[in-house]
């Protein structure tokens, strides 16, 4: 222990900077982050704001670089490894003050934002300590990882910038087969602090046990090519993992059959008149296709959460398209529905299938929600308590409701408002904007958020933020302070799937004129909202 | 006498280059070696093999009774590594280094410490990454012999020295030297000829020879003759006769197994009685030339 301490005071003394840089990078995050939950952000506070969640991590790097090549393992000219050092007490002091300068700041910063955002951190205590533990996986311990085997700063850093090309790389190649790899693109984005959402399957296994035997061979051994290898070899097995399973997945039916559905959902063709746009298709673009569906079946209180529609066309000779729709901003109520769903399709495809009869073969997937817990709350200027999510706040000029929560989104929650409730000036109902001529009629609308996992997800900020968005009704939609905001958390029932075909299809017919998707209809054509809240 | 380093058929490849072949050394305890050796013989391989900084190839080696291979840790409180290539903390002042060094070793000697420091003049407020770089080596050595090591590893440590460094140097690792075992390699070979009490030569990577530097001065002479009418130099020569040649009625040889008696008898043997018959002593460097120029090996049964 004695030598743990006597190594801890020399790297404290030599990298305070270094320390001193990691805690005002996270006072600032902090301080940017209580900002963004107040107020929207101006340019400039977002810009910052980007700045500071890219530089957080950087510091981290720094340090960790900086504090592993103190006592470098690469190369056969240090000093140290011809003095008394432990390995083990060497890689101990290197841990203990990651712990200390790094986690135990975020540690008390989670704290202290928890504090700030208005929920005491004691319920939360194991929360933020999770947290921690999913940091330890990454980054820190491939950071450790990266540190053990590089030389120095330049080299760590050049790295560095590898991994991430090759991550990024990665996720272009699905792109390349047409492969949704959305699951993973929070890696993209920023990967020292992102945590991928499947942190434990095996890519997660194979990322901490090589760095894990890489850091260990290194402070044991110092067999840095040994380390460097299974290093690469782990992030290539990691690519590969990534790309093979991908690519499997690729042909497999992305909405398997429930087992023994309970529920008598159905769906089909929407039988209304077709007729392709005056506007031809623009060359070498996408082109926007909607599917014109009809739904129903769910009981009373039930909703249903569209997972995704797939749809094959397929034509003489051997044609064939197979396309997704991921549901995206569609919740069913209990009668029947209307929408269109959208795909997008490459241009060649679409020259070649359109002057052809197709067949398209239709997958229809929903997670079935009952609801039976409403809260009424009426929103006010600043921020509002809501049980079960956290605190809310009205925001862009009444069109969207923010909301921040402990730890992890909240779980399934439905917030309706109903118009003619609204208690903003100047409601004008006449300024709505219908989408395809269809007039906005069944209100309320709804809008809800479904949370990924229960756990934390790493990351810097236990304040996990939510939003309720109202933007797509124009005008119709404006929350003041007063008006009646009806929050409702349904439970999952069960996943439910309904298969049909649609025989002799023009593709030009369901071709759109643009990118924007079909709303929810009731069956006498007006735009649909959920039934109101009971 | 018991061996403070002893190696056995140690190699150390680095992909196609044999940097080391087969070494075997027997350093005993108390003793100065200097393991010299033109540039690139595997001296400096040789130490960091030793100091278990790299490992070899084939072959072991046994420092201090440890296997080389095995020694991190404690093993290094009772060795005092110093190396013209070593990468000191150069952020560290002098006073801060040796402050930090200290607590490593449970016998570090804080009046020692202050000696050396008073001896080879150390600026402890100065960095190291600003000290020349003899007061580099000074501070480094200062740093390995504050503890009272018993293996003493210096790796080319006066290499490029001003020679007023280089003789504190000397001076203060020989007053170190009663306690300690000295091992250290060099490739200039005056410089330890004063004080090496043994002597090993490396020349790529094989030792040609590994002894004591008395025996070594004993055994080798320059010997001249004068002989009666000119001389040819018969076909076969006694095989510790290096560097024969003849000119007029002269004879010049080295003779690498000295002994006036029986070197006499060779002589008269292959010459007859010769006019005059010269011994000089040689120097460590004429003897290093000439076995280099001899290109020769010492092996069991084959000893020069």
């Amino acid at each position: 222990m004695s030598q743990i301490l006597h190594i801890f005071r020399k790297d404290v003394r030599h990298h305070w900077i270094e320390i001193l840089l990691c805690q005002a990078a996270l006072v600032a995050y902090c301080w940017i982050e209580v900002r963004t939950w107040g107020e929207p952000g101006t340019f400039a506070v977002d810009s910052l704001t980007q700045f500071i969640v890219v530089l957080v991590p950087l510091t981290w790097s720094l340090f960790m670089f900086r504090l592993v090549q103190d006592e470098s393992l690469v190369g056969d000219r240090q000093f140290w490894v011809t003095r008394p050092y432990e390995w083990k007490k060497l890689l101990a002091e290197k841990i203990l003050l990651v712990l200390l300068f790094i986690n135990v700041p975020l540690l008390i910063a989670g704290a202290i934002l928890l504090a700030k955002a208005g929920f005491s951190p004691a319920p939360h205590v194991l929360g933020l300590f999770w947290m921690q533990l999913v940091l330890l996986q990454l980054p820190f311990l491939p950071l450790l990882a990266l540190a053990s085997v590089t030389r120095n700063l330049t080299q760590g850093f050049l790295t560095l910038l590898a991994v991430w090309l090759l991550i990024v790389g990665t996720l272009v190649v699905p792109a390349w087969f047409r492969i949704s790899s959305t699951h993973y693109m929070t890696l993209a984005v920023g990967l020292p602090i992102v945590v991928p959402r499947n942190s434990n399957d095996l890519q997660g296994l194979v990322i901490v046990l090589l760095c894990v035997a890489a850091v260990g061979l290194q402070y044991a051994r110092r067999k840095t090519a040994q380390s460097r290898l299974l290093l690469v070899g782990g992030a290539l097995t990691t690519v590969l993992i990534f790309l093979v399973s991908a690519y499997a997945t690729r042909h497999r039916d992305p909405f398997p059959v429930p087992a023994r559905p309970t529920i008598a959902f159905h769906a089909g063709s929407d039988p209304v008149k077709l007729s392709a746009p005056k506007v031809p298709a623009e060359q070498g673009e996408d082109v926007p296709i909607g599917i014109p569906v009809t739904a129903g079946g769910l009981l009373p209180n039930s909703l249903g959460e569209i997972r995704g529609m797939r749809v094959v066309l397929e034509g003489p000779g051997g044609l064939r398209w197979d396309g997704r729709w991921p549901g995206g901003m569609q919740l069913l109520g209990p009668q029947d529905s209307r929408w269109r769903a959208l795909y997008q399709m490459d241009y060649e495809t679409y020259q070649r299938l359109k002057s052809v009869p197709l067949k398209a073969y239709v997958s229809l997937s929903v997670d079935v929600f009952r609801e039976h817990e409403f809260e009424t709350i009426s929103a006010t200027g600043g921020e509002f308590a809501v049980p079960g999510v956290g605190r809310c706040r009205v925001w862009g000029m009444g069109r969207y409701v923010r909301c921040i929560s402990p730890l992890v989104k909240p779980g399934m929650v439905v917030l309706r408002t109903d118009p003619a409730l609204s208690t903003c000036p100047d409601q004008d109902m006449s300024l709505a904007r219908p989408i395809y001529g269809l007039p906005y009629t069944s209100l309320p609308a709804p809008r809800w958020l479904r949370r990924r996992s229960e756990l934390p997800e790493g990351g810097i900020s236990p304040v996990v933020t939510s939003i309720f968005y109202f933007w797509e009704f124009n005008d119709l939609v404006q929350i003041c302070p007063g008006t009646p905001l009806n929050f409702s958390f349904p439970q999952f029932v069960e996943n439910v799937r309904s298969d049909f075909a649609i025989d002799n299809v023009h593709l030009d017919d369901y071709r759109l004129p643009g990118f924007q998707g079909g709303a929810m209809m009731a069956a006498d054509g007006t735009r649909l909202g959920l039934p109101p809240a009971h | 006498m018991s061996s403070a380093i002893r190696t056995e058929n140690l190699t150390k490849s680095f992909r196609r280059v044999t940097a080391l072949d087969r070494l075997g050394l027997d350093v005993p305890e108390g003793a100065i070696y200097a393991l010299v050796g033109p540039n690139g013989a595997g001296k400096t391989t040789a130490i960091k093999i030793l100091m278990n900084i790299l490992r070899p190839s084939s072959g072991r080696a046994e420092v201090l009774g440890n296997d080389a291979q095995r020694m991190a840790g404690k093993a290094f409180t009772a060795i005092g590594y110093v190396s013209e290539n070593q990468e000191l903390p150069g952020w560290m002042r002098v006073g801060a280094f040796l402050e930090y060094l200290r607590p490593f070793y449970p016998a570090w000697d804080r009046d020692l410490e202050k000696e050396l420091v008073k001896q080879f003049d150390l600026p402890l407020d100065r960095k190291l990454r600003e000290l020349s770089r003899g007061m580099r080596m000074k501070a480094a050595l200062a740093g390995s012999l504050a503890y009272h090591p018993r293996l003493i590893v210096l790796d080319e440590p006066f290499g490029g020295l001003d020679p007023l460094v280089r003789d504190e140097l000397i001076e203060g690792m020989l007053e170190r030297a009663p306690e300690a075992t000295v091992f250290l390699s060099s490739h200039d070979l005056a410089e330890i000829e004063s004080f090496a009490s043994h002597v090993g030569y490396l020349d790529q990577g094989r030792l040609l020879f590994s002894e004591e530097m008395t025996e070594l001065a004993n055994r080798f002479r320059e010997v001249e003759l004068t002989l009666e009418a000119p001389a040819t130099l018969p076909q076969r020569l006694p095989t510790t006769w290096m560097q024969a040649k003849a000119s007029a009625s002269a004879v010049q040889f080295i003779e690498s197994r000295f002994d006036q008696e029986r070197t006499g008898t060779e002589i008269r043997q292959v010459f007859g009685e010769p006019r005059n018959i010269a011994f000089a002593p040689m120097s460590l460097r004429s003897i290093f030339l000439a076995m280099a120029r001899s290109g020769r090996r010492v092996e069991e049964g084959d000893r020069l």
